[in-house]
């Protein structure tokens, strides 16, 4: 039932996203738009800029944010399973501040190095940072894996991993101090966010990639439920502690590395969704959680992409403090009924 | 005797004063050579000069009020910075500064500059090589010892960046606001060469400078007014970055330039910096547009794959199907360097893509050209 008011409510703010913009298109003409490729013949020629604002900027941009939003919640709740922290999420082993690296060393040193070598490579522009963005990704998810090999526990692994995000913070840090004004600028507003940047072939190789991820994450539920009832638990029931929790890592460091590369960092929802989540629907098995963790991820992100959008703020606030104003009071309101029950009792 | 005595000191006040009142006839009454390095300012807002018997007073902005004086014993009136001119060692924060000096010729004053990166200008470059121009690192984040040890009389610096300037300030050296970069009208950014000369002792140069800076380009958008077109090309400005598309205000200097040239810029609102619109807003605005201005500093040859590659939306332009993009790449222009001080041929750039009727067949543009 409750998944079928979530599915409903994600369909009401898909609507809701494809009718506002900053654009005013009349419903009527946004429905008869949105039927033309079914039915040519509902909506000919009358405004081609009208159907490319449609199809190419606001339909695109809510299948991104609700891809990236679903992306995001798996990742965080994997996050929070593997290191029994509610208050792990995607950024906190340093992944997304890898990605944040790649991108910093192609656009504040582009030209310099980067950029010469990565245009001759064919990679160009916005291409070039996604791949960067993931390439950093993954290069601090090694180092991670590597490091979860040879430490025991999780606690290490997880300040480890804070570690390698601050070392990335310093290393943009000094990038950005020898780099100009306007491309300092570019990273800056790259490191807003946001679902607006993926359109075309680019979106569907994104969803596409969604798609073969998100399902492989529903794969690992098993384990992450044995996870869940601590480590030794786990091993007299049968698992493989270090591989479930590699494989974990690799799953979720995979979707925050692809989500971050296409839409830039997306804060919070990763860290506040799988908390919405469980306070929904009073469950901490997987089975149920993770698809309602998925679902709720993509309802906020496209809740936060309408607020982005407001009509009165023409395009000009970040996604990425929209999902911080709606993603801090979730997570102080978890600790406050949290510190309230543990009164209690 | 005491009658005598009298009437000669009687006679020689009278002379004394009328010595002082011709002597005053004498300063009022502007030479040849007076008249050659006074300043008068027409075009730009940020900065008004108004001159005294041995004081010039110049303010920038609203705020910076300076007495530039030839001698250091020259008194000034309150409320104002004394400036001994002309300057001898400065430093510069923005490339727009640069562009003045160049254009003065006088490099020789500058002892540091920000940085190199999209810097052309050979004697500059080569100034910073051997040492002559320090690099003093990014504006909010320069190196204080580099300042002090250049010891510059005054430092131009550009208050819209991040400041870091409090240090400077404390060691007494004479901070002058440049706000060339304020300017809406094309012509008043232009007319800040007229500030630096005024400090580096160089009015006559700068006025003949920016004199013919003036004729040319408003001669050339005379032209434009006098053909009476009846029907304007559109343009449309920018590109999406990130997801938001930066486009300049419909006030902006660009936006002017745009209209002198005799074209409709698509912005019509009283906006003078940049706005970051979404796509989606400035696609319905600029989608028919006739022209499409874009500058960046793409590294190699800017094409129209390469402009699909940046972003696959950019094809649903008109002017991206007709082939109708005007480009300037900024690594391969000195851009920022040089057209502060060359807006008539940013308006030529303009007028010989817009009306090309209007220019020289075998004109070459400088900065601005149709993508090919």
């Amino acid at each position: 039932m409750k998944f079928i008011i979530l599915l409903l409510a994600i369909a009401g703010l898909l609507v809701v996203n494809l009718l506002l913009g900053s654009v005013h298109i009349p419903v009527a003409d946004v429905c008869r738009i949105l039927v033309s490729p079914l039915w040519p013949q509902a909506y000919g020629a009358e405004s081609e800029i009208w159907t490319n604002i449609i199809f190419s900027s606001r339909l695109p941009q809510a299948l991104t944010a609700i891809t990236a939003g679903a992306g995001l919640a798996v990742s965080g709740l994997q996050m929070q399973t593997v290191f029994r922290n509610p208050l792990a999420g995607p950024s906190v082993l340093g992944i997304s501040n890898g990605s944040a690296l790649g991108v910093a060393f192609v656009v504040l040193l582009s030209g310099q190095i980067g950029g010469v070598a990565l245009s001759s490579l064919g990679f160009l522009g916005e291409a070039a940072m996604s791949v960067a963005a993931v390439a950093g990704a993954m290069a601090v998810l090694m180092l991670i894996l590597w490091v979860s090999h040879k430490v025991k526990g999780n606690v290490t692994l997880l300040i480890i991993g804070v570690m390698i995000g601050y070392l990335a913070n310093a290393i943009i840090g000094v990038l950005k101090f020898l780099s100009p004004e306007e491309d300092v600028k570019a990273f800056v507003v790259w490191g807003l966010g946001s679902f607006s940047r993926v359109s075309g072939d680019q979106m569907l190789l994104f969803i596409c990639l969604m798609c073969i991820l998100l399902p492989m994450a529903f794969l690992l539920v098993k384990p992450m439920n044995m996870l869940l009832l601590g480590d030794r638990y786990a091993a007299n029931l049968g698992l493989n502690i270090r591989r479930a929790r590699m494989m974990v890592i690799v799953s979720s460091g995979t979707l925050v590395a692809i989500v971050t590369a296409y839409c830039g960092p997306i804060m919070f929802i990763g860290l506040a969704v799988p908390h919405l989540a469980r306070s929904l629907f009073r469950t901490s098995d997987h089975r149920i959680l993770l698809p309602a963790t998925a679902l709720c991820g993509a309802a906020l992100a496209l809740f936060c992409n309408l607020v982005a959008r407001m009509p009165g703020f023409e395009g000009a606030l970040p996604v990425n403090s929209v999902t911080a104003l709606v993603g801090a009071p979730v997570i102080a309101m978890i600790i406050f009924s949290k510190r309230r029950d543990d009164m209690g009792e | 005797m005491t009658r005598i005595f009298c009437l000669l000191s009687a006679l020689a006040l009278l002379c004394g004063c009328q010595g002082k009142k011709g002597a005053g006839t004498v300063t009022t009454e502007l030479t040849a050579a007076d008249a050659a390095t006074r300043v008068e300012v027409h075009y730009a807002t940020g900065f008004s000069v108004r001159d005294s018997a041995d004081v010039r007073l110049v303010s920038a902005g609203r705020h910076d009020h300076f007495a530039l004086v030839r001698t250091a014993e020259t008194a000034v009136p309150q409320g104002y910075t004394k400036v001994c001119v002309p300057i001898h060692s400065t430093i510069c924060m923005t490339s727009l500064q640069l562009s003045n000096f160049t254009a003065l010729q006088a490099h020789d004053i500058i002892k540091g500059i920000t940085g190199t990166k999209n810097l052309f200008n050979k004697d500059i470059l080569e100034r910073v090589d051997d040492g002559r121009i320090v690099k003093i690192g990014m504006e909010g984040e320069f190196d204080p010892e580099l300042i002090l040890a250049a010891n510059p009389d005054v430092i131009f610096i550009s208050p819209f960046k991040r400041g870091g300037y409090d240090a400077i300030k404390e060691t007494g050296i004479t901070l002058v606001p440049h706000l060339g970069y304020k300017e809406l009208h094309p012509l008043g950014q232009a007319e800040w060469v007229k500030f630096v000369g005024l400090f580096i002792g160089k009015e006559r140069e700068a006025n003949a400078i920016f004199h013919g800076i003036e004729e040319r380009y408003n001669m050339l958008k005379n032209k434009v007014m006098d053909a009476h077109y009846e029907t304007l090309p559109t343009i449309t400005s920018g590109e999406m970055h990130y997801g938001t598309w930066h486009a300049v205000g419909g006030n902006n200097y660009l936006a002017q330039i745009f209209r002198d040239a005799g074209a409709d810029y698509v912005i019509k609102d009283d906006e003078t910096a940049g706005e970051d619109l979404e796509f989606e807003k400035m696609y319905a605005l600029a989608a028919k547009a006739d022209y499409w201005r874009i500058l960046n500093s793409y590294p190699g040859d800017f094409d129209y794959e390469a402009l699909k590659a940046r972003e696959p939306r950019n094809t649903l332009f008109k002017a991206f199907q007709e082939k109708k993009v005007i480009f300037c790449n900024m690594k391969m222009t000195p851009y920022y360097e040089c057209s502060p001080v060359e807006p008539d041929v940013l308006l030529k750039d303009f007028v010989a893509i817009f009306h090309p009727e209007l220019v020289e067949g075998d004109y070459v543009p400088k900065y601005y050209r149709l993508l090919k």
